[in-house]
Protein backbone atom coordinates (compact mmCIF):
# COMPACT_ATOMS: atom_id res chain seq x y z
CA UNK A 1 0.00 0.00 0.00
CA UNK A 2 1.01 3.36 -0.63
CA UNK A 3 -0.23 4.69 2.22
CA UNK A 4 -0.76 4.17 6.20
CA UNK A 5 -4.22 2.03 6.90
CA UNK A 6 -4.63 5.26 9.87
CA UNK A 7 -4.77 8.12 6.67
CA UNK A 8 -7.15 5.90 5.32
CA UNK A 9 -9.37 5.75 8.30
CA UNK A 10 -9.05 9.54 8.84
CA UNK A 11 -10.29 10.37 5.81
CA UNK A 12 -13.00 8.09 6.45
CA UNK A 13 -14.10 10.51 9.71
CA UNK A 14 -14.01 13.28 7.22
CA UNK A 15 -10.80 14.60 7.53
CA UNK A 16 -10.10 16.32 4.44
CA UNK A 17 -6.44 17.01 5.02
CA UNK A 18 -6.06 12.92 5.17
CA UNK A 19 -8.01 12.97 1.75
CA UNK A 20 -5.87 15.16 0.01
CA UNK A 21 -3.00 12.79 1.57
CA UNK A 22 -4.25 10.02 -0.30
CA UNK A 23 -5.11 11.52 -3.18
CA UNK A 24 -1.28 12.74 -3.68
CA UNK A 25 -0.60 9.30 -3.21
CA UNK A 26 -2.33 7.81 -5.41
CA UNK A 27 -2.70 10.12 -8.39
CA UNK A 28 0.42 9.46 -10.36
CA UNK A 29 -0.54 5.40 -10.54
CA UNK A 30 -4.89 6.35 -10.85
CA UNK A 31 -3.82 8.64 -13.60
CA UNK A 32 -1.41 5.97 -15.38
CA UNK A 33 -4.02 3.31 -14.94
CA UNK A 34 -6.57 5.78 -16.69
CA UNK A 35 -4.17 7.09 -19.22
CA UNK A 36 -3.70 3.10 -20.59
CA UNK A 37 -7.24 2.16 -20.20
CA UNK A 38 -8.47 5.63 -22.45
CA UNK A 39 -5.21 6.08 -24.51
CA UNK A 40 -6.48 9.71 -24.40
CA UNK A 41 -4.13 12.04 -22.79
CA UNK A 42 -6.63 15.07 -23.27
CA UNK A 43 -9.18 13.15 -20.80
CA UNK A 44 -6.99 11.60 -18.77
CA UNK A 45 -6.78 13.93 -15.50
CA UNK A 46 -11.01 15.12 -16.15
CA UNK A 47 -11.69 10.90 -15.79
CA UNK A 48 -8.78 10.89 -12.65
CA UNK A 49 -10.72 13.67 -10.95
CA UNK A 50 -13.84 11.75 -11.52
CA UNK A 51 -12.14 8.31 -9.56
CA UNK A 52 -11.16 11.02 -6.88
CA UNK A 53 -14.51 12.30 -6.09
CA UNK A 54 -15.89 9.41 -6.56
CA UNK A 55 -13.84 7.66 -3.97
CA UNK A 56 -14.57 10.68 -1.59
CA UNK A 57 -18.34 10.13 -1.62
CA UNK A 58 -17.69 6.26 -1.23
CA UNK A 59 -15.28 6.36 1.24
CA UNK A 60 -17.71 5.60 4.18
CA UNK A 61 -18.63 2.23 2.32
CA UNK A 62 -15.14 0.99 2.39
CA UNK A 63 -15.01 -2.05 5.24
CA UNK A 64 -11.73 -2.12 6.16
CA UNK A 65 -8.60 0.17 5.17
CA UNK A 66 -6.84 -3.00 3.73
CA UNK A 67 -9.12 -3.13 0.61
CA UNK A 68 -8.39 0.15 -0.62
CA UNK A 69 -6.47 -0.51 -3.15
CA UNK A 70 -8.61 -2.98 -4.82
CA UNK A 71 -11.49 -0.36 -4.01
CA UNK A 72 -9.99 2.46 -5.69
CA UNK A 73 -9.42 0.22 -8.94
CA UNK A 74 -12.85 -0.86 -9.05
CA UNK A 75 -13.39 2.68 -9.26
CA UNK A 76 -10.79 3.64 -11.70
CA UNK A 77 -12.46 0.77 -13.72
CA UNK A 78 -16.47 1.96 -13.83
CA UNK A 79 -15.36 5.61 -14.33
CA UNK A 80 -13.13 4.61 -17.50
CA UNK A 81 -15.54 2.48 -18.57
CA UNK A 82 -18.27 4.98 -18.59
CA UNK A 83 -16.08 7.18 -20.01
CA UNK A 84 -15.53 4.75 -22.87
CA UNK A 85 -18.93 3.71 -23.11
CA UNK A 86 -19.53 7.39 -24.04
CA UNK A 87 -17.24 8.25 -26.34
CA UNK A 88 -17.37 4.48 -27.91
CA UNK A 89 -20.34 6.16 -29.39
CA UNK A 90 -18.70 9.16 -30.59
CA UNK A 91 -15.97 7.25 -32.10
CA UNK A 92 -16.02 4.91 -34.11
CA UNK A 93 -12.39 3.76 -35.40
CA UNK A 94 -11.69 2.61 -39.05
CA UNK A 95 -9.37 0.24 -40.97
CA UNK A 96 -9.05 2.83 -43.82
CA UNK A 97 -7.60 5.09 -41.12
CA UNK A 98 -4.94 3.32 -40.36
CA UNK A 99 -1.70 5.02 -40.47
CA UNK A 100 1.51 4.38 -42.70
CA UNK A 101 3.11 3.68 -39.43
CA UNK A 102 0.57 0.80 -38.27
CA UNK A 103 0.90 -0.61 -41.84
CA UNK A 104 4.59 -0.55 -41.69
CA UNK A 105 4.01 -2.55 -37.89
CA UNK A 106 1.20 -5.04 -39.68
CA UNK A 107 3.77 -5.82 -42.25
CA UNK A 108 6.87 -6.20 -39.91
CA UNK A 109 5.10 -8.72 -38.05
CA UNK A 110 3.39 -10.21 -41.08
CA UNK A 111 7.01 -11.15 -42.38
CA UNK A 112 8.17 -12.99 -38.90
CA UNK A 113 10.64 -9.84 -37.68
CA UNK A 114 10.42 -10.50 -34.46
CA UNK A 115 11.58 -7.72 -32.17
CA UNK A 116 9.59 -4.56 -32.84
CA UNK A 117 11.90 -1.95 -33.88
CA UNK A 118 12.80 1.09 -32.14
CA UNK A 119 11.59 3.00 -35.10
CA UNK A 120 8.72 1.06 -35.37
CA UNK A 121 7.55 0.98 -31.42
CA UNK A 122 5.70 3.87 -32.33
CA UNK A 123 3.85 1.94 -34.99
CA UNK A 124 3.32 -0.64 -32.46
CA UNK A 125 1.88 1.50 -29.56
CA UNK A 126 -0.80 3.03 -32.09
CA UNK A 127 -1.43 -0.42 -33.60
CA UNK A 128 -2.18 -1.84 -30.14
CA UNK A 129 -4.60 1.19 -29.60
CA UNK A 130 -6.47 0.53 -32.16
CA UNK A 131 -6.61 -3.16 -31.45
CA UNK A 132 -7.86 -2.03 -28.08
CA UNK A 133 -10.42 0.24 -29.19
CA UNK A 134 -12.04 -2.93 -31.84
CA UNK A 135 -12.54 -5.20 -28.33
CA UNK A 136 -15.35 -4.22 -26.25
CA UNK A 137 -14.32 -1.87 -23.20
CA UNK A 138 -14.54 -4.68 -20.43
CA UNK A 139 -12.30 -6.32 -22.21
CA UNK A 140 -9.75 -4.02 -22.91
CA UNK A 141 -9.66 -3.05 -19.01
CA UNK A 142 -9.00 -6.62 -18.28
CA UNK A 143 -5.89 -6.62 -20.47
CA UNK A 144 -4.76 -3.06 -19.42
CA UNK A 145 -4.52 -4.25 -15.76
CA UNK A 146 -3.18 -7.57 -16.54
CA UNK A 147 -0.75 -6.80 -19.47
CA UNK A 148 0.15 -3.21 -18.53
CA UNK A 149 -0.46 -2.22 -15.41
CA UNK A 150 1.06 -5.71 -14.37
CA UNK A 151 -1.60 -6.51 -11.74
CA UNK A 152 -1.47 -10.25 -10.87
CA UNK A 153 -4.33 -12.83 -11.24
CA UNK A 154 -5.16 -12.63 -7.16
CA UNK A 155 -5.12 -8.53 -7.42
CA UNK A 156 -7.65 -9.13 -10.42
CA UNK A 157 -9.59 -11.69 -8.38
CA UNK A 158 -9.98 -8.66 -5.37
CA UNK A 159 -10.78 -6.14 -7.95
CA UNK A 160 -13.44 -8.49 -9.88
CA UNK A 161 -14.51 -10.46 -6.90
CA UNK A 162 -14.45 -13.37 -8.78
CA UNK A 163 -12.14 -16.86 -8.77
CA UNK A 164 -8.68 -16.97 -10.69
CA UNK A 165 -10.44 -19.60 -12.80
CA UNK A 166 -12.96 -17.35 -13.79
CA UNK A 167 -11.05 -14.48 -14.65
CA UNK A 168 -8.36 -16.83 -16.49
CA UNK A 169 -11.08 -17.75 -18.68
CA UNK A 170 -11.84 -14.38 -19.34
CA UNK A 171 -8.36 -13.31 -20.07
CA UNK A 172 -8.13 -16.16 -22.99
CA UNK A 173 -11.38 -14.70 -24.54
CA UNK A 174 -9.90 -11.29 -24.42
CA UNK A 175 -6.96 -12.25 -26.02
CA UNK A 176 -8.66 -14.61 -28.55
CA UNK A 177 -10.97 -11.41 -29.51
CA UNK A 178 -7.85 -8.86 -30.51
CA UNK A 179 -6.01 -11.54 -31.99
CA UNK A 180 -8.91 -11.72 -34.15
CA UNK A 181 -9.21 -8.37 -34.69
CA UNK A 182 -6.05 -7.95 -35.38
CA UNK A 183 -6.30 -10.99 -37.69
CA UNK A 184 -9.38 -8.35 -39.36
CA UNK A 185 -6.35 -5.65 -39.86
CA UNK A 186 -4.30 -7.59 -41.45
CA UNK A 187 -6.48 -8.74 -43.99
CA UNK A 188 -7.40 -5.22 -44.29
CA UNK A 189 -4.27 -4.10 -44.51
CA UNK A 190 -3.25 -6.74 -47.17
CA UNK A 191 -6.65 -6.20 -49.29
CA UNK A 192 -5.38 -2.36 -49.37
CA UNK A 193 -1.63 -2.91 -50.48
CA UNK A 194 -3.01 -5.64 -53.09
CA UNK A 195 -5.02 -2.39 -54.69
CA UNK A 196 -2.76 0.07 -54.55
CA UNK A 197 -0.14 -2.04 -56.44
CA UNK A 198 -2.87 -3.52 -58.95
CA UNK A 199 -2.83 0.60 -59.25
CA UNK A 200 0.76 0.83 -59.72
CA UNK A 201 0.96 -1.80 -62.06
CA UNK A 202 -2.11 -0.17 -64.06
CA UNK A 203 -0.23 3.66 -64.04
CA UNK B 1 -1.53 -25.07 -36.36
CA UNK B 2 -1.03 -24.71 -32.76
CA UNK B 3 2.40 -22.60 -33.31
CA UNK B 4 1.15 -20.50 -35.27
CA UNK B 5 -1.33 -20.08 -32.68
CA UNK B 6 1.73 -19.91 -30.13
CA UNK B 7 3.68 -17.65 -32.37
CA UNK B 8 0.12 -15.23 -32.28
CA UNK B 9 0.22 -15.39 -28.43
CA UNK B 10 4.08 -14.53 -28.64
CA UNK B 11 2.73 -11.94 -30.88
CA UNK B 12 0.74 -10.39 -28.83
CA UNK B 13 2.41 -10.58 -25.69
CA UNK B 14 5.45 -8.83 -27.16
CA UNK B 15 3.47 -6.01 -28.49
CA UNK B 16 1.61 -5.37 -24.67
CA UNK B 17 4.97 -5.07 -23.07
CA UNK B 18 6.20 -2.70 -26.09
CA UNK B 19 3.11 -0.39 -25.18
CA UNK B 20 4.05 -0.79 -21.32
CA UNK B 21 7.37 -0.37 -21.89
CA UNK B 22 6.70 2.75 -24.16
CA UNK B 23 3.88 4.30 -22.27
CA UNK B 24 5.83 6.34 -18.78
CA UNK B 25 4.40 7.76 -15.82
CA UNK B 26 1.23 10.23 -16.87
CA UNK B 27 2.16 13.97 -14.78
CA UNK B 28 -0.86 15.00 -13.11
CA UNK B 29 -0.70 19.28 -13.83
CA UNK B 30 -0.21 21.05 -10.81
CA UNK B 31 -3.97 21.95 -10.77
CA UNK B 32 -5.14 17.89 -10.55
CA UNK B 33 -5.81 18.11 -6.56
CA UNK B 34 -7.64 21.43 -6.68
CA UNK B 35 -9.45 20.41 -9.36
CA UNK B 36 -10.70 17.49 -7.58
CA UNK B 37 -11.59 19.80 -4.47
CA UNK B 38 -13.76 21.85 -7.26
CA UNK B 39 -15.59 18.73 -8.14
CA UNK B 40 -16.20 17.27 -5.11
CA UNK B 41 -17.47 20.21 -3.72
CA UNK B 42 -19.71 20.98 -6.55
CA UNK B 43 -20.96 18.10 -6.20
CA UNK B 44 -21.77 18.89 -1.93
CA UNK B 45 -23.59 21.96 -3.09
CA UNK B 46 -25.69 20.14 -5.51
CA UNK B 47 -27.09 17.28 -2.87
CA UNK B 48 -27.36 19.65 -0.43
CA UNK B 49 -29.08 21.96 -2.53
CA UNK B 50 -31.52 19.22 -3.16
CA UNK B 51 -31.88 18.24 0.49
CA UNK B 52 -32.83 22.17 1.60
CA UNK B 53 -35.15 21.83 -1.47
CA UNK B 54 -36.94 18.29 0.18
CA UNK B 55 -36.48 20.08 3.67
CA UNK B 56 -38.39 23.06 2.77
CA UNK B 57 -41.39 21.19 0.83
CA UNK B 58 -41.37 18.25 4.21
CA UNK B 59 -41.71 21.25 6.41
CA UNK B 60 -44.85 23.01 3.71
CA UNK B 61 -46.36 19.08 3.89
CA UNK B 62 -46.14 18.84 7.89
CA UNK B 63 -47.61 22.68 8.30
CA UNK B 64 -50.43 22.18 5.75
CA UNK B 65 -51.17 18.17 7.10
CA UNK B 66 -51.50 19.77 10.60
CA UNK B 67 -53.72 23.00 9.50
CA UNK B 68 -56.05 20.34 7.92
CA UNK B 69 -55.92 17.97 11.00
CA UNK B 70 -57.53 21.27 13.03
CA UNK B 71 -59.38 22.14 10.31
CA UNK B 72 -61.59 18.45 10.26
CA UNK B 73 -61.29 18.06 14.04
CA UNK B 74 -62.96 21.61 14.64
CA UNK B 75 -65.66 20.66 11.49
CA UNK B 76 -66.22 17.28 13.88
CA UNK B 77 -66.87 19.35 17.01
CA UNK B 78 -68.73 22.33 16.48
CA UNK B 79 -71.83 21.68 15.29
CA UNK B 80 -72.47 22.84 12.00
CA UNK B 81 -75.00 25.53 10.27
CA UNK B 82 -77.44 23.00 9.11
CA UNK B 83 -77.31 21.05 12.55
CA UNK B 84 -78.79 24.47 14.23
CA UNK B 85 -80.81 25.18 11.64
CA UNK B 86 -82.82 21.98 11.57
CA UNK B 87 -83.01 22.35 15.61
CA UNK B 88 -84.03 25.48 15.27
CA UNK B 89 -87.31 23.88 12.77
CA UNK B 90 -87.46 21.30 15.01
CA UNK B 91 -88.22 23.02 18.15
CA UNK B 92 -90.82 26.06 16.34
CA UNK B 93 -92.49 22.73 15.01
CA UNK B 94 -92.46 20.59 18.44
CA UNK B 95 -93.66 24.23 19.83
CA UNK B 96 -96.51 24.41 17.00
CA UNK B 97 -97.55 21.45 17.68
CA UNK B 98 -97.72 21.41 21.83
CA UNK B 99 -99.44 25.02 21.32
CA UNK B 100 -101.82 24.13 19.00
CA UNK B 101 -102.46 20.95 21.28
CA UNK B 102 -103.09 23.19 23.95
CA UNK B 103 -105.50 25.43 21.62
CA UNK B 104 -107.44 22.46 20.80
CA UNK B 105 -107.37 21.02 24.78
CA UNK B 106 -108.21 25.21 25.94
CA UNK B 107 -110.92 25.11 23.12
CA UNK B 108 -112.67 21.93 24.36
CA UNK B 109 -112.47 22.53 28.04
CA UNK B 110 -114.12 26.20 27.12
CA UNK B 111 -117.07 24.13 24.85
CA UNK B 112 -117.44 22.05 27.73
CA UNK B 113 -117.53 24.17 30.06
CA UNK B 114 -120.02 26.53 27.67
CA UNK B 115 -122.33 23.29 27.37
CA UNK B 116 -122.49 23.11 30.88
CA UNK B 117 -124.11 26.69 31.64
Amino acid sequence: MLIDPKIIERAQQGDEEAFTEIIRAYRKRILGTVYRMISRSDDVEDVGQEVFSRLYDSLQQLRAPQVFEPWLYRLTINACYDYLRRKRREVDVRMADLSEEQVVAVDAALSGKKALEENRKEGARELLEVLLDRVSPEDRMLLVLKEIQGLSLKELSEVYKVNTNALKVRLFRARKRVLRAYDEMVESTETRMEGDEDETIAD
Amino acid sequence: MKRLQTDREEFLSRLFATYKDLLGDFEPTPAFIPMVWRRIEARRDERDGWANYLVVWSRRLAVTSVAAALLLTASLWLPSGSDRETALVNTAYVDVLTASSMDEQDGALWALATNRR
